[in-house]
């Protein structure tokens, strides 16, 4: 991989939250990196710790939530000279100037929830025109013009009509195409989309879809995108990592996961898509996996996912915690056996 | 936003009139009248009751006619002379009684009011976002027991520090020399001197009411998604909770504007009649002790349509501030 082209390395992140029952560990240890100009998805389980990720990257991790170890190097290209710099987003204060600058502007993010993520008792337009004054130097005229070309771009029908309205006047997907346009308003280098369609119907997520795909194309920028939907993943992204309990278990691009998956988990996710047309095994029950998600106050020893994990080993996969091993060039997992090291 | 002022006006006319029909009656519900009674008063004196002065008291107050008709009487009066009709305790107009008292209550109750939100809101709101540290259990505990101590108790607490430490005499609204005088901007000092004992004693009871409120419902949307959405624009924490949350759980403290006119008058009685407060509560109650009935009934008018201007106010700035709101109206 061309160092150049390396935007967000996530190494070792840990993220803890100190609760009175006990500290739930959300993020354990997480490593990816995101390219520029890339869509990769991120996978799992509710409670796997694919959107406490997310916000530990724009450092917005509520309270009592807190980053207890790790990296997350974002790579920054200066203007003109393209002499870059590289800073660790860890070591910064979340509410310090440096990562305000960043968080909205150069790295943002649209949320699961289109019908609650915009307040409700100021307009779109205000609300998109407040992001961009603050990371833009433009007068309110301009602020203005730009948020209703926004508007345009991500295709809501009458932008400049749409600016003075406010969320509940709008359908799900116009409110998500909203939001999609105050993130982009800033031209990030990086959009997170977490979850941004689970709460849309599917016509509408289509369209979803496919917007940001067109936008992703036409900004070149890149989008971590969040999902349990490995439907959605097959159409959006490149690369794909998969999390399991604070871990990423996975990491490869698309084909690869999907046609030469090699962790366990992974698969049982593949087995638990229903398909259509395939007559050779008529009326299969759908397949799920076995098991609960682990207490999250007391994770299992070793691989966390050994309790549900079909090919388990006792005295190994109780015993010791699987390293990440790369078995392709770019297609790492979290599992000795399915490496062939066992 | 006009036709919903206009239609909430149109609502409003109706109500006024049949809220007036029952306090009126409500007043005349006791057995007897204030002449009963005032009669009953001075022949427990063993003074001699002259029959023929009652007669014509009875007579000038109409108060041997129909209720319909009596309430007739003091409407029209009210509507085409602004006569409120005469109190028979004070022996004086209605008019000439209430109006400096409400002047002087509304004056006082404002300013507390005011006080109480101008506290309260910024220390809730740092509670909230403070929530379970020590200054936020320290505000908590001060609210707690401000909302639970009674308003008289507080005012004889501090006449008697006052007294005590630095031997004011604190009781009343004004000095002794100015008390009937007519107003003059000497009298103005002078009420400011005295205003601040009341206000600080009615304002602490609905300050610690209202930093609970504040706190609760700041806490309530603290954690709703479109926070987050403003704190991933990359918004300085102070500004994006005044500007979302705050703004969202401000809805409560408008819409309890409707009664805190009302309480304006009525409220605060005891902590009147501790202070000696020139005020309107302790009138008000007296009136309907003794079957005063016009001066009662005037009070009970003018307390129902503050509640009815009130709410309408309430909702107006609910309309303003909630754009969900006027969709509905």
């Amino acid at each position: 991989m061309d160092n150049n082209d390396l935007l967000v390395e996530v190494k070792n992140l840990q993220t803890y939250f100190y609760l009175d029952e006990g500290t739930v560990r959300a993020v354990d240890g997480a490593d990816f990196n995101i390219r520029r100009g890339e869509i990769l998805g991120v996978v799992g389980e509710s409670g796997c710790g694919k959107s406490v990720t997310a916000r530990s990257i724009i450092r917005i991790v509520a309270k009592p939530g807190r980053i207890v170890g790790g990296q997350i190097l974002y790579h920054r290209r200066q203007n003109g000279n393209g002499q870059g710099e590289v800073i660790d987003l860890t070591q910064l204060s979340a509410q310090g100037d440096v990562m305000r600058n960043i968080r909205g502007a150069e790295i943002s993010m649209v949320f699961q929830e289109p019908m609650t993520s915009l307040s409700p008792v100021h307009t779109i337009g205000n609300q998109i025109i407040e992001a961009i004054t603050l990371h833009q130097r433009v007068d309110p005229q301009e602020a203005r013009a730009k948020a209703i070309e926004m508007l345009d771009f991500v295709g809501m029908p009458l932008p400049d009509r749409t600016i003075e309205q406010y969320s509940y006047e709008l359908s799900g997907g116009m409110r998500q195409r909203a939001m999609i346009a105050m993130a982009l308003s800033c031209h990030p280098s990086l959009l997170i989309a977490d979850e941004p369609t689970t709460a849309l119907d599917v016509t509408t997520e289509a369209q979803i879809l496919t917007l940001m795909r067109r936008l992703q194309r036409e900004l070149g920028m890149a989008i971590m995108y969040i999902t349990h939907n490995l439907g959605v993943v097959a159409q959006m992204t490149e690369n794909v990592v998969v999390m399991y309990m604070g871990k990423v278990v996975e990491q490869a691009d698309v084909d690869t996961i999907f046609h030469n998956s090699l962790h366990p988990y992974t698969q049982a996710l593949l087995h638990s898509i229903p398909h259509m047309g395939t007559k050779s095994i008529e009326r299969r029950r759908l397949a799920s996996i076995k098991g609960m998600v682990p207490d999250p106050y007391a994770l299992p020893r070793g691989c966390a996912f050994h309790p549900r994990c079909s090919d388990m080993r006792p005295g190994i996969c109780d015993e010791i915690e699987p390293q990440m091993i790369e078995v392709a060039p770019g297609h790492r997992v979290r599992c000795d056996r399915a490496a062939g090291l066992a | 936003m006009l036709k919903y002022i206009l239609k909430r006006i149109g609502i409003m006319v109706p109500t006024i009139i049949v809220i007036s029909m029952i306090s009126f009656a409500i007043i005349q519900l006791p057995p007897g009248d204030y002449l009963t009674s005032y009669v009953a008063g001075l022949r427990q004196m063993g003074d001699n009751v002259d029959e023929d002065e009652i007669a014509a008291l009875r007579e000038r107050y109409g108060l041997g006619q129909p209720i319909y008709v009596q309430y007739y009487k003091w409407v029209s009066g009210i509507i085409l002379r602004g006569d409120w009709g005469q109190s028979m305790e004070w022996r004086k107009p209605v008019k000439d009684l209430i109006w400096e008292r409400m002047a002087l209550t509304v004056a006082l109750s404002l300013v507390a009011v005011l006080v109480s939100w101008f506290v309260a809101i910024p220390v809730g709101v740092f509670s909230a976002t403070h929530q379970y540290t020590i200054p936020d259990y320290l505000f908590s505990a001060v609210s707690f027991i401000g909302a639970g101590l009674p308003g008289f108790l507080i005012a004889l607490v501090v006449m008697w520090v006052a007294m005590r430490q630095f031997g004011l005499n604190v009781g009343g609204l004004f000095s002794q020399e100015y008390m009937v005088a007519p107003w003059s901007w000497p009298k103005v000092v002078d009420l400011l001197k005295h205003l601040w004992i009341p206000v600080i004693v009615i304002a602490l009871g609905s300050t610690a009411g209202s930093i609970r409120t504040t706190r609760a419902n700041v806490l309530d949307e603290l954690n709703k998604p479109y926070v987050e959405t403003a704190r991933a624009k990359g918004l300085r924490e102070r500004k994006l909770v005044w500007k979302y949350p705050v703004r969202v759980a401000m809805n409560p403290f408008f819409s309890t504007v409707g009664w805190t006119l009302a309480n304006l008058i009525s409220g605060q009685t005891l902590v009147a009649y501790v202070l000696s407060l020139q005020t309107t509560g302790p009138m008000m109650l007296r009136a309907l002790m003794s079957q005063d009935m016009y001066l009662a009934g005037s009070f009970l008018l003018l307390l129902s349509t503050l509640t009815v201007i009130g709410t309408l106010i309430s909702d107006i700035l609910l309309a303003w501030f909630d754009p969900r709101i006027r969709m509905e109206g």
